[in-house]
């Protein structure tokens, strides 16, 4: 048997074709999952990139980073990738996790289960090795957190700062934001550029860079805290050379932190403290001023307390003002100047201003109030009392003035101070509903409430129409037509269609006898037309010459077939069918723009 | 004589009169739990306090039981929901001194500064919103009658074409009102003590920012476990559902 060398190529093609389209069913081994950890050791500081390989799976579970006391991971990366060897396709899908570390140990990242397609598979635990960071690498830079060396106290507005230090030869850059570690503390944000200088710690030079920021401990105890800095660097120590074969610094990366601090938080001691204690902690002076001392019954005086100095103006109460028989007392209004030369605004001055009103004259002295703070470096409460003062109280001149019609002067418009304390429960529970989100904003109620009134313009619509057809006989007249011309040219581009030319030019030329028909005065019936009629009316109707010629086609070749049974030659129906309707719609919208 | 519409009509109304009866019977259990919620609150159970007036919301909401709710959650040290909660009685009785003057308190108590104001807030509050809807539906019927019924049964005047004119520029100013209340609907608070603002919705995203307990945003997106917010000033992130929670639950 001779075989066609062609045919050989062709057959091995086509089992190469065959081999290549069975690739995607080649046989996968069953699924596995394993974790690995590289390198295995590292300093503290540096990172590690921590790998979940699942082999012959191209999906896997949307996984939250694993939770290591003293290692931080970043959000996971994915890479997949598909081998085939042997007909044998292996499928391997990565997620790595990059890991810093923050402490020096070793740490067991825990192993998991991982649920894929129904089926559960475990996760093996790897190590990581935490060595310390490297003392060449510790004299280059740190991290450092001031904060006052006492304790710090539950409400205290403590000045902070987060400061990195670099030794003046290095280069670097931040590599991210500050983070804090710390659920005990609320911490004011982040200034929006840190303080940046030179200093001398241990006769060595650094520069710096410093967060001013503002702590307050929120829960008693000793305390954990920590703070981290991602940081690129140039390593001075470590040279390598360039593309030309220079030497330069190494640009390494690290992530700095403070270390755990311990702090120990407390209440203010229950201790000696006073009645008059509104979580004020600082350092405060307090001065009062009345506005006039000789006042009528009625009249409203400003007493203002100052309170200057540095500390937790944001929390503190305002300071309670003492029995007053005779006064009415309004909450006071509050108002806070921050001194400019503290970046944090934890020193300047804070005024509270009482109205006060007298409600007779038999009221000599104004009430007294007693201010109480705690000081947290010295550790004790001191104590203010603003002794009750003399005042003139003269009868009220204008009765319409009486206390109860007066009005305060933070008016509407303004904000209100808030009031001294928290108003009371309320003993009746009012109307029920069944939303907590008003009808009004949700789409069903719109479309309840606007749907009749669509209908109700739709059916305004069709009564005017209708009752325009009972009363105008001439809008009525026009509307047959227009009906009756397009049910004439659907006819004729039906037997267009079929190749039916007698049928065809019948229908054309009644279509052109009705619509000619709209401009007719004397209303005559659209069928009784003769050409030069409709050729004329089609003209008054905006027709042109090719129209006039079109028309006068149509009726000679219609009337031969009706009249003289002649066979229609040498014409192309479709082109005039097309021909006809484009007259047709040229003339409609001349009539609707008539 | 056409019996058949009316029958029907009257089927209609009788089941909307007769269906109140199941609500009604649900109204007097939350009024009872409402009444409990205050009695434990007086002898400074708030915790129990707190129990009743929440199994209260299960049967509806009233003003009065979320300003309850409000200050027993003050008192229990949670300014986060105490301020939740007062928004949530504001946002059904706006006009209500009382629950102004403790969300004032709070936020003063909790240190954090009321939302700046929505443009035409005032206007809107200066009616509850009952009645901006009522004003709204009735002034477009009414312009609806005078525009599109009226010059079908009687000659249309210029009374009609006035009252139609003025009927429906009610509805728009309404309509206005209700448009800058619907701006609160997508307000929320901060709840946990200390909250950090995710730049991406996973627990193990870093942070950018933090927020504080009482602290309003405006909602910008709602997943499954986290909300995307925008603080006043600018901060914006991801928070969780237990940090943060709409004023109005979807």
């Amino acid at each position: 048997m001779v075989v066609d060398k062609s045919q050989i190529w062709f057959r091995a093609l086509t089992v190469a074709l065959v081999c290549l389209s069975a690739l995607p069913w080649a046989r996968a081994e069953g699924i596995s999952v394993s974790a690995s950890v590289e390198p295995r050791e590292i300093s503290v500081g540096q990172s590690a990139v921590y790998t979940l390989r699942l082999v012959n799976t191209r999906t896997a579970p949307d996984l939250d980073p694993p939770e290591v006391e003293g290692l931080v991971f970043d959000s996971p990366g994915r890479r997949s990738m598909t081998n085939i060897v042997n007909f044998e396709r292996r499928d391997e899908l990565q997620l790595t996790f990059r890991v810093t570390a923050e402490e020096e140990g070793v740490y067991r990242i825990p192993g998991r289960t991982l649920s894929l397609r129904g089926e559960d598979y475990p996760v093996n635990e790897v190590v990581l090795r935490v060595t310390p960071m490297d003392a060449s690498l510790r004299s280059l830079f740190e991290l450092v957190l001031e904060l006052p060396e006492r304790p710090l106290y539950i409400g205290e507005a403590v000045p902070a700062t987060l400061k990195l230090r670099l030794r003046e030869d290095v280069r670097a850059s931040l590599g991210g934001a500050p983070e804090r570690k710390g659920e005990a503390f609320v911490q004011s944000e982040w200034p929006r550029e840190p303080r940046q200088g030179t200093e001398t710690v241990d006769r060595r030079r650094y520069r710096f860079a410093a967060w001013d920021v503002v702590l307050n401990p929120v829960r008693a105890g000793t305390q954990p805290l920590r703070y981290r800095l991602p940081l690129v660097y140039e390593n001075p120590d470590r040279m390598e050379r360039d593309f030309f074969g220079r030497p330069r610094p190494r640009q390494e990366r690290a992530t700095l932190t403070t270390g755990t601090l311990e702090i120990e938080v407390r209440h203010p001691p229950a201790e000696g403290r006073p009645e008059a204690f509104r979580d004020a902690i600082g350092r405060f002076e307090v001065d009062a001023a009345l506005s006039d001392r000789t006042v009528r019954t009625g009249e409203p005086v400003t007493l203002s307390v100052s309170l200057t100095g540095r500390g937790n103006f944001e929390r503190m109460g305002a300071p309670e003002i003492g029995e007053a028989p005779g006064w009415r007392v309004y909450p006071p209004r509050t108002r806070f100047e921050a001194d400019d030369s503290d970046p944090r605004g934890l020193s300047g001055t804070k005024r509270f201003e009482y109205l006060i009103i007298p409600e007779n004259e038999e009221v000599t002295l104004v009430p007294e109030f007693t201010f109480a703070h705690f000081d947290p470096d010295r550790g004790r409460y001191y104590t203010t009392i603003f002794d009750a003062e003399p005042v003139e109280v003269l009868p009220g001149i204008r009765t319409g003035l009486a206390a109860r019609d007066f009005r305060p002067a933070n008016g509407p418009g303004r904000e209100l101070a808030p009031p001294a304390t928290l108003r009371p429960i309320k003993s009746l529970s009012g109307t029920w509903r069944t939303r907590l989100t008003p009808p009004v904003a949700t789409a069903g109620f719109w479309a309840g409430a606007l749907g009749p009134v669509l209908a109700l313009g739709v059916l305004s619509v069709w009564l005017r129409r209708r009752e325009r057809l009972r009363s105008d006989s001439r809008h009525m007249r026009l509307r047959h037509l227009t009906r009756a011309a397009r049910d004439n040219l659907a006819l004729a581009e039906e037997a267009a269609r079929s190749g039916n030319a007698p049928a065809f030019y019948a229908a054309a030329q009644r279509t052109l006898q009705e619509t000619a028909a709209r401009w007719d005065a004397e209303h005559r019936q659209p069928h009784s037309l003769v050409e030069h009629e409709v050729r004329e009316l089609l003209r008054k109707g905006g027709g042109d010459d090719e129209l006039d010629t079109f028309a006068a086609t149509v009726f000679q070749i219609s009337d031969a077939g009706k009249y003289a049974g002649a066979l229609v030659e040498n014409r192309d129906i479709a082109e005039d069918a097309r021909a006809l309707r484009d007259h047709i719609a040229r003339l409609s919208r001349n009539s609707s723009r008539a | 004589m056409k019996i058949r519409p009316i029958l029907l009509t009257l089927l209609c109304l009788a089941a909307v009169f007769t269906a109140p009866t199941s609500a009604a019977t649900d109204r007097g259990e939350a009024e009872r739990l409402f009444q409990t919620g205050n009695v434990y609150y007086g002898e400074g159970r708030f915790e129990e306090a707190r129990e009743a007036f929440e199994q209260a919301l299960a049967f509806g909401h009233s003003p009065a039981v979320h300003f309850n709710l409000g200050n027993t959650w003050f008192q229990k040290g949670d300014a986060g929901r105490a301020i939740l909660h007062y928004m949530r009685a504001q946002a059904l009785r706006p006009n209500d001194p009382d629950i102004a003057a403790n969300l004032r308190f709070v936020r003063e108590a909790a240190g954090v500064e009321a939302p700046p104001a929505q443009p035409l807030a005032a206007f809107a509050a200066s009616l509850p919103r009952a009645a901006w809807t009522a004003l709204a539906l009735g002034g477009f019927w009414t312009a609806a009658f005078a525009f599109l019924v009226f010059p079908r049964i009687a000659r249309a005047g210029l009374l009609s074409r006035l009252t139609g004119g003025l009927a429906l520029a009610a509805a728009l100013t309404a309509l206005l009102a209700l448009a800058a209340d619907r701006a609160h609907t997508g307000l929320g608070v901060v709840l946990a003590p200390e909250a950090s603002l995710r730049v991406a919705p996973t627990s193990g995203s870093p942070s950018e920012a933090t927020a504080r307990a009482g602290e309003v945003a405006v909602v910008r997106e709602s997943g499954e476990r986290f909300h995307n917010v925008r603080f006043p000033d600018g901060r914006s992130g991801f928070l969780t559902r237990e940090e943060f929670e709409p004023v109005h639950r979807r």
